[in-house]
């Protein structure tokens, strides 16, 4: 199952989301964000060099707390990238795991199409911001022409009560809070998602409560 | 259903306008295959072809007593008829099944990811390469390359083919004249470059010059240059007729003494 995490708008939390996420569905997390990654990179081959032809998959993920595929940070890189072969990574990942998500970048281009168009289901995030929100719904309008599914919406770093019942309606998809919380914050850059570290933690079980609703959407 | 042309050969492409019209009362999907002698270039967006086009044709739906018009590209010289109808089906069942159907569809309507050219500064070397692989024909990289090539020569070869061009007869003028006229000829490129140019460029060439003060007494002189060298020019023409229109008896003076 590959399963898209997009939302529109920039600094909203994807690429966090996207890794706990992955971790709590025992996955494979790609940084789809090929000219602004996040997810963290080492010496190896990256995303960037599978997409250039230039590597296999396989020898660009990394193995770690979570399983992972970086995406490279030079621009010469994402000018070399063709994006229409990340269509081809993802499916070439989802044969050999249960699940592969895709942590997309933030705009409404090629880059955020192919994966929302190659993946069964989509979590949109979203922050407590007017502005985030109507992002995210331009993101959802595209994932609807392309056929895939909004299987749930993240309100990222919620510190007053956010209103879930509006963004519910705006998204069309269930809402899930996730409160403003240091370790949600440092889990990409420590690699410590925080259903390993902080497994009885409020963010913890929301995430598991998403990675079971994505489940159990993507069974049928 | 009918078949209708018009053909255009421009730089050694000839487009194929095509208009397909369906008289029955049902929609038809009609395959059409190009007979001129080279493959089709198809209408893309983002290098993307458009749904049902391939290098030897296209696959349409021509909905019922209705018309539809499609257009492509062939680096092959015209032909009569450029293209014919190979079949036509029913419509039914056949949806885009494809796998990359949504995903082309993401690719041609969505913009472009990748960071411009420009802000790659020197470090241009990885792109060309992938640039070529992502056009899924190379017939396209003839028809991209050369358009860049027939406009860069002309900049270079002009703006020095001219200068050398009113120097040359310069040879032939005599020494003293030839730096009267290039004295002339750097003033009035001081003038000419201050014309249009940026702020930047306009504030070096001021500097240059001595300022705004330099610059107006220099197109002072630039009118007194204009009216020295009209008048030289029509002495000189004047001259050169009668040069030409002078010719001396020599053989009845060779006579006479």
């Amino acid at each position: 199952m590959i399963l898209a995490v997009a939302g529109g708008k920039g600094g909203v939390g994807k690429s966090t989301v996207a890794y706990n996420l992955a971790a709590a569905l025992d996955g494979v997390v790609v940084d789809g964000d090929l000219g602004m990654a996040n997810l963290p990179v080492d010496r190896g081959p990256t995303l960037h060099d599978v997409l250039a032809g230039q590597a296999e998959v396989y020898e660009a993920v990394r193995s770690g707390p979570v399983d992972l595929l970086p995406c490279g940070r030079s621009l010469a890189g994402a000018r070399a990238a063709d994006v229409r072969r990340l269509a081809s990574v993802l499916r070439t990942l989802d044969r050999e795991r249960d699940h592969v998500v895709v942590d997309c970048p933030a705009g409404l281009r090629a880059d955020v199409g192919v994966p929302l168009a190659v993946a069964d289901a989509a979590v949109l995030v979203t922050a407590p911001k007017p502005f985030a929100l109507a992002d995210a719904l331009r993101t959802r309008e595209l994932a609807r022409e392309l056929d895939t599914g909004v299987v749930g919406a993240v309100c990222n770093r919620v510190v007053d009560e956010p209103p879930v019942a509006t963004i519910r309606d705006v998204l069309g998809a269930p809402v899930m809070s996730l409160a403003a919380d240091p370790r949600v914050g440092r889990s990409v850059t420590e690699e410590m998602p925080v259903v390993d570290a902080a497994p009885g933690s409020e963010p913890a079980a929301a995430l598991t409560g998403l990675a079971r609703t994505v489940e159990r959407c993507t069974e049928n | 259903m009918h078949l209708e042309w018009t053909l255009d050969r421009t730089d050694d492409v000839t487009l194929v306008r095509l208009t397909l019209h369906n008289d029955a009362g049902l929609a038809r999907r009609v395959r059409l295959r190009n007979r001129l002698d080279g493959p089709v270039l198809p209408p893309r967006r983002q290098g993307t072809p458009e749904t049902g086009w391939d290098r030897n044709g296209v696959s349409v739906v021509v909905p019922a007593g209705d018309s539809v018009a499609l257009g492509y590209a062939c680096p092959a010289d015209p032909d009569e008829p450029p293209a014919t109808i190979e079949s036509v089906t029913g419509v039914d069942g056949d949806t885009e099944s494809r796998p990359d159907a949504d995903v082309d569809h993401a690719i041609r309507t969505l913009g472009d990811h990748r960071p411009p050219r420009a802000v790659l500064g020197d470090d241009t070397s990885p792109s060309p390469a992938p640039e070529q692989e992502s056009g899924t024909e190379s017939n396209l990289d003839p028809n991209l390359d050369p358009t860049p090539t027939p406009e860069l020569p002309p900049p270079t070869a002009s703006a020095p083919g001219e200068s050398r061009g009113a120097s040359s007869p310069d040879s032939a003028v005599p020494p003293e004249v030839a730096s009267w006229l290039a004295a002339v000829r750097e003033r009035v490129e001081t003038v000419e470059s201050l014309e249009g140019s940026s702020v930047e460029a306009a504030t070096a060439v001021l500097e240059a010059n001595g300022g705004v003060a330099g610059v107006a007494s220099l197109s002072d002189e630039l009118g007194d240059d204009e009216a020295a060298l009209r008048a030289v020019a029509e002495a000189a023409s004047g001259l050169a007729d009668r040069a030409a229109a002078a010719d001396p008896p020599t053989g009845a003076l060779r006579r006479l003494t």
